[in-house]
């Protein structure tokens, strides 16, 4: 649905964007995480077609956002980071000009604008004027306007910035609910959590190059081959010691405290749960078994390296 | 009180694209009392409109801005009602006062109508540029020339709110005598004429930068601007005023000078649009073709009504100014012109002319510095050429000869031939017109010529190379021109203490593209001196050099648009089903929302099953 082929975008010496490339299928919400500057906005305005990409091209359904941006925006809806609203306007009138403006007329018109403001939760403020809405709710009508021409694909600049806990739940909620109903997302979020949460698939960005992408466990046992796990025993450490360095699949067993030894496994969960049991019929008397995944946070700090440009 | 996270946790509501209750529902008919039909007719009619002035409009009612204007126009003109009344006392019962009353409302609503439209309208896209609006904007399905349209709608609209304000008083003028209805209406035309086009204008300018420091200055410069047009053009309509029933109602030239004014209104504000939209279009746009088609079609204009007014008149200062006006728009024009990019986008050479025919036709609407320069000096050799040959065949004509272009034209013509290829006569001497003619299109050729050459040398050197850096040392290279010469003319009288009581023109002033044309509209030495022959060398040599250096523009050829394009156009406008009538007495195939319905009826009890077999 979404393709980024060899995309680069130079602002003067700056590479904001460095030669990019990914797929997103249908359906698919896909997370874009970068420190500030690695080019997540710039990327995602070459894809609203906002922007041209200096080589490179962005596709939409199969559509070049260079050669054939009316049929991209047709198929596309963009939230971009501030909100664009109008003066003397209430909520209404604005979600009616932009679907007005997508060419929705008559019924068909009427019916989304009830919908999309039900979707959102603004149709109990449909005549509230934007100024007198709070950030959540101008979020909502920014999100509501991306969608009101019902598009395939959802590009979602930070929508969750400045949020409160409970809005960016049903920030989120609202994102997996267009995913289920077909719509591919592609949203980028400095709360890395939440797109944990969120996404079925990630990349990471960093100095406009891509350094990381795939589902976040994929992303994790990337980073992390090996599962840290620690191992707390009754009694004297020296025979486990000895065992767990006899064994291959082991490794930088370290004591971790009094009774405690802290190893680096390699293996899924199920291999975990093989060395607990051979552990246990080894006669070690195991007080503690556990084993530690790096969160997407550790992944996004171990795989950035904090540069800006 | 239901909140909206309350609205969130309900259940969602079904999508109604798509979904059979949703196509039932649009099906249906509207119902309800007469205003709702009323509202319901009123809100399809909406939908005819263009969506941004819908907006502009919603947003114009409610904005402090129209308030005040509107509000002070009626407390304005009320009270000045009132004052004129009590100071013409007696002498408004009987004296026809209407003239100097309408004055008085014309300059009230001067103001708003002169003023505040036009800067209303480039505020409203100037706000869109700086708030980041306009890009939400642009990635909708409205294109750039019907966000224009809407905004200069919006104007109009706006204008028509404020005559109507007006109207009841200008009405009373009428009745006051002293004024008709003749006057009163192209006094008002002639303002919707100024205010349409400036807001044109205004909605362009907009255009030009999207830095707010750039834009404040913008608009400081606008209003002064729009005061000073303000001022002169009621300085004008009070002229038009005390001529008063003296305008020539009656006479056809009036008219056809209205219907001229009324076609380069239309033909400016189109322009202006498409200028407009362009700037505002995406990059990978074709921004220039239709803008170029739309300056050709104002120099038939400009022709036309310059050959019409002489053919007319007979007078030939007609065919000067009109030369020098033609001379005047492709300088502006061209000047923008030669500073294009020639990059041309593969969207953009998908609608390239792809026959022989065609692409020599054609190419010169293509976008790029080049072309531009080409169609350009072409636009300009042919529009004067046709002044030149209107000017010749009437003066044959007048002189009593048979045929439309006669001896006199053939014999100079030929003459300059025989003197060129065969050098035996020396220099030939110009008529003052072929004179007039040859050196503004020789000066047009060389400056805008040079202009493009500093651009080309630009972008080869990757240093800019842009319209702007083209224009600015355009507009350099022309006033240095004039200036350059003269004072080294003036150094040297006053080095060589000559004085200066014969400060003359001399071959120095050769790049003076002003004393020149003086020089030759005053039929002095110039004509004869050589200095034509050697600005047409010149002008030729540029040309030859910009034309060579416009090779890889001309080279461009068609793209074929990729299948995913041809395969939604097919989804989009699919071809019209093909009707197969097999003899007279054959129905025609059904059409319509219902013709496959009609086509396979469904089963029902109370339908006869078709016999089986």
């Amino acid at each position: 649905m979404i393709e980024l082929r060899r995309l680069h975008r130079f602002f003067g010496r700056t590479k904001a964007v460095n030669d990019v490339s990914f797929e997103v299928p249908r359906g698919t919400v896909f997370g874009y995480i970068g420190p500030n500057g690695a080019g997540k906005t710039t990327s995602m305005r070459i894809l609203a077609s906002l922007e041209l990409p200096t080589y490179g091209d962005a596709y939409v359904d199969g559509f070049s956002v260079i050669n054939d941006p009316d049929r991209v925006r047709r198929r596309l809806g963009f939230m971009p980071d501030y909100f664009g609203t109008y003066a003397d306007v209430n909520v209404e009138e604005y979600l009616d000009f932009f679907a007005r403006s997508y060419g929705l007329v008559g019924r068909e018109r009427h019916q989304r604008l009830q919908y999309v403001m039900s979707f959102t939760g603004l149709d109990v403020l449909k005549e509230k004027p934007i100024r007198a809405l709070s950030k959540g709710m101008k979020q909502r009508l920014c999100l509501g306007r991306a969608m009101v021409h019902d598009p395939a694909v959802l590009i979602l600049d930070e929508p969750a910035n400045g949020l409160d806990p409970r809005a960016r739940i049903e920030l989120r909620e609202m994102i997996r609910e267009l995913a289920a109903r077909g719509t591919t997302v592609l949203v980028s979020s400095h709360i890395l959590t939440e797109l944990a949460e969120m996404c079925d698939r990630v990349a990471i960005l960093e100095r406009g190059q891509l350094l990381a992408m795939g589902t976040v466990a994929e992303i994790q046992k990337e980073q992390q081959p090996r599962r840290e796990v620690n191992v707390g025993v009754v009694g004297p450490l020296t025979p486990l010691l000895e065992w767990l360095s006899s064994r291959t699949d082991i490794a930088d067993v370290k004591v971790a405290g009094q009774q405690q030894v802290r190893f680096a496994h390699q293996g899924e969960q199920e291999s975990e749960v093989q060395l607990l049991r051979e552990l246990v019929q080894a006669g070690f008397p195991i007080s503690e078994f556990s084993s530690h995944t790096r969160s997407l946070e550790d992944v996004f700090l171990a795989v950035t390296k904090g540069l800006v440009q | 009180m239901t909140t909206a996270s309350d609205a969130l946790q309900s259940p969602l509501p079904p999508d109604p694209a798509g979904t059979p209750a949703a196509a039932s529902v649009l099906a249906k008919p509207a119902t309800g009392t007469f205003w709702q039909r009323f509202d319901t007719l009123l809100d399809g009619l909406s939908d005819r409109l263009n969506p941004i002035l819908v907006k502009e409009s919603r947003q114009a009612m409610k904005s402090r801005q129209f308030t005040i204007t509107f509000t002070l126009l009626l407390i304005v003109g009320w009270v000045y009602t009132v004052l004129f009344v009590l100071v013409n006392l007696p002498g408004v019962f009987y004296s026809p006062l209407g003239r100097f009353m309408l004055f008085g409302y014309y300059l009230i609503l001067a103001v708003p109508l002169l003023i505040v439209v036009p800067y209303g309208a480039f505020r409203s896209l100037a706000s869109e540029l700086e708030d980041g609006t306009f890009e939400l904007l642009s990635i909708t399905a409205l294109n750039s020339r019907q966000i224009i349209l809407g905004k200069l709608g919006s104007s109009v609209l706006q204008m028509l709110v404020y005559y109507s304000a007006l109207a009841p008083c200008i009405a009373f003028t009428y009745l006051l005598r002293g004024v008709d209805v003749m006057t009163i209406f192209f006094i008002l035309l002639y303002s919707f004429y100024a205010t349409l086009l400036l807001s044109v204008v205004s909605l362009a300018l907009a255009t030009v930068t999207r830095s707010r420091q750039w834009q404040v200055l913008l608009s400081v410069l606008l209003v002064v601007a729009l005061v000073l047009f303000a001022f002169f053009w009621c300085m004008m309509m009070s002229s038009i005023l005390a001529a008063g029933s003296m305008m020539p109602y009656d006479e056809p030239e009036w008219w056809i000078a209205n219907v001229a004014t009324f076609t380069f209104e239309v033909g400016f504000v189109l322009l202006f649009i498409l200028i407009a939209a362009g700037q505002i279009s995406f990059a990978s746009e074709n921004r220039s073709t239709s803008i170029r088609i739309m300056l050709l079609v104002l120099q038939a204009l400009i022709f036309g009504w310059t050959a019409y007014t002489f053919l007319l008149a007979g007078e030939e200062e007609v065919l000067m100014i009109g030369s020098l006006w033609l001379g005047l728009f492709w300088a502006i024009a061209g000047a923008f012109l030669i500073g294009e990019t020639a990059q041309l986008s593969p969207r953009a050479r998908r609608e390239l002319p792809q026959s022989l025919v065609g692409r020599m036709a054609f190419t010169w609407f293509n976008p790029g510095s080049g072309t531009g320069y080409v169609f350009t000096v072409l636009n300009v050799l042919g529009g004067l050429g046709i002044l030149a040959v209107v000017g010749y065949a009437h003066a044959s004509a007048t002189a009593g000869g048979p045929q439309i272009i006669q001896a006199e034209f053939w014999y100079e013509f030929l003459a300059y031939c025989y003197g060129v290829v065969t050098f035996q006569m020396g220099l030939p001497v110009f008529a003052k017109w072929t004179a007039w003619w040859l050196a503004l299109a020789s000066y047009l050729t060389i400056y805008l010529g040079l202009a493009r050459l500093f651009g080309v040398l630009l972008r080869w050197g990757k240093v800019g190379g842009g319209m702007l850096s083209v224009f600015v040392f355009y507009l350099l290279l022309v006033v240095m021109g004039v200036l350059l010469p003269f004072s080294l003319q003036g150094l040297m009288q006053w080095l060589f203490n000559y004085g200066f009581s014969t400060f003359e023109y001399s071959p120095l002033q050769i790049s003076n593209w002003w004393w020149t044309l003086i020089e030759i509209g005053m039929d002095r030495s110039v004509t004869s001196d050589g200095t034509i022959w050697v600005l047409i060398f010149v002008a030729l040599a540029v040309f030859v050099l910009n034309f060579i250096l416009a090779a890889k523009e001309v080279e461009q050829t068609r793209l074929a648009a990729p299948n995913r394009v041809l395969q939604d156009e097919l989804e989009l406008h699919p071809p019209p089903a093909k009707v197969v009538k097999r003899g007279p007495w054959d129905e025609p195939p059904p059409t319509g929302p219902h013709a496959e319905q009609n086509k396979n009826p469904p089963t029902s009890p109370f339908r006869p099953s078709p016999p089986a077999g």
